[in-house]
């Protein structure tokens, strides 16, 4: 994904980097115990996913994310997936200046950490 | 029967003490609310970590309620539930799992001694760490951490509770203060975590209630009030 254009160059990001720290993210969030299997590749254009963390470019030049993931037993899940959302997509645009489209959060367990 | 009587009252006053040690708890988040929101730049800096903690703590007393004495037991039930639905945010869903702990390992009957207070404090501890793969240093679990740590190292020692509530809210400062190193978001922007800030405020106005003494404190001056 592109993220400047000068006159010397163009500078690029690749989904993985991206998926990368969006996980990294993920592991601080509290609530997250664990990370999903990935979301399944419907789409022929989704360009990598990284264990929990799908990456699609979006229409507007930003990204779409869907991050799949394992909540602790006994907290609020719709809570805890605002915070995650919230979060996640924070640290992304900070880190990469790109526009987080839309983040999609995909519960796929709870369970208590061992 | 008349024994049924004499727990039913017990539960009853003990039910009215934990509503007015959340209520000075609550007063004291009302107070702080714009300076702890001032506080809040990590992990988003979304300036709600008061707002979340006054509404999880008002929700808390709400369930706290004028309601009939039903005993510890089905207390505790009601009351777990009612803090999982209710908690708001980041800081609030910890100060739910902080305060489930301590309800949990709460003795059933008898007062709470030094042994009490430090299996709450490592309950509320264990229950708040249980809950995030990567905890961050810096941030309202290490003050949680340091606190269980007190309690413990005084769980032996012949204190009145009031003695044991004042000692952890010294060592909670000195830890509240610790964390603008810990995080290098934090001293970056040189404040004080803002969920922690937020727990000591709780912890501090418990004290005071616990003391009889009216809840309104000096509160230490912080850089960065909110604007």
């Amino acid at each position: 994904m592109q993220l400047q254009k000068t006159a010397l160059g163009q500078l690029f990001v690749s989904s993985r980097a991206i998926a990368q720290i969006a996980e990294r993210s993920l592991d601080e969030c509290y609530g997250v115990v664990g990370l999903g299997r990935g979301a399944r590749i419907r789409r022929a254009f989704a360009l990598r996913r990284r264990h929990g963390v799908e990456v699609i470019p979006s229409a507007q030049g930003g990204v779409e994310l869907t991050l799949a993931v394992v909540i602790a037993y006994g907290l609020n899940l719709a809570e805890v997936a605002a915070t995650v959302r919230s979060r996640v997509s924070y640290e992304v645009e900070r880190v990469t200046g790109l526009e987080v489209a839309r983040v999609e959060v995909r519960i796929d367990d709870v369970r208590s950490r061992d | 029967m008349s024994d049924l009587g004499i727990d039913s009252a017990r539960a009853s006053a003990e039910l009215a003490l934990v509503r007015r040690l959340a209520l000075a708890a609550l007063e004291a988040l009302e107070r702080e609310r714009q300076r702890i929101d001032g506080l809040n730049v990590y992990p988003v800096p979304d300036g709600d970590t008061g707002m979340n903690l006054v509404l999880t703590v008002r929700a808390l007393v709400e369930e706290l309620g004028p309601t009939e004495s039903s005993g510890r037991v089905t207390f505790r039930r009601d009351f777990a539930r009612a803090l999982l639905m209710r908690a708001r945010g980041t800081s609030g869903v910890i100060l739910s799992q902080i305060v489930r702990g301590a309800v949990e390992a709460a003795p059933v009957s008898g007062s709470i001694d030094g042994r009490a207070l430090a299996a709450m404090l490592e309950r509320s501890r264990d229950a708040a760490y249980s809950a995030v793969a990567k905890p961050a240093e810096g941030t309202v679990l290490t003050l949680m951490r340091e606190l269980a740590d007190e309690a413990r190292r005084r769980k032996r020692k012949s204190l009145t509770l009031q003695q044991r509530l004042d000692g952890l809210v010294e060592r909670g400062e000195q830890a509240l203060e610790r964390t603008r190193e810990q995080s290098p978001i934090l001293s970056e922007a040189g404040v004080v975590d803002a969920g922690a800030a937020g727990l000591l405020a709780c912890l501090r106005a418990i004290a005071r209630a616990v003391a009889g003494e009216p809840a309104v404190v000096e509160v230490p001056a912080l850089k960065l009030v909110s604007s």
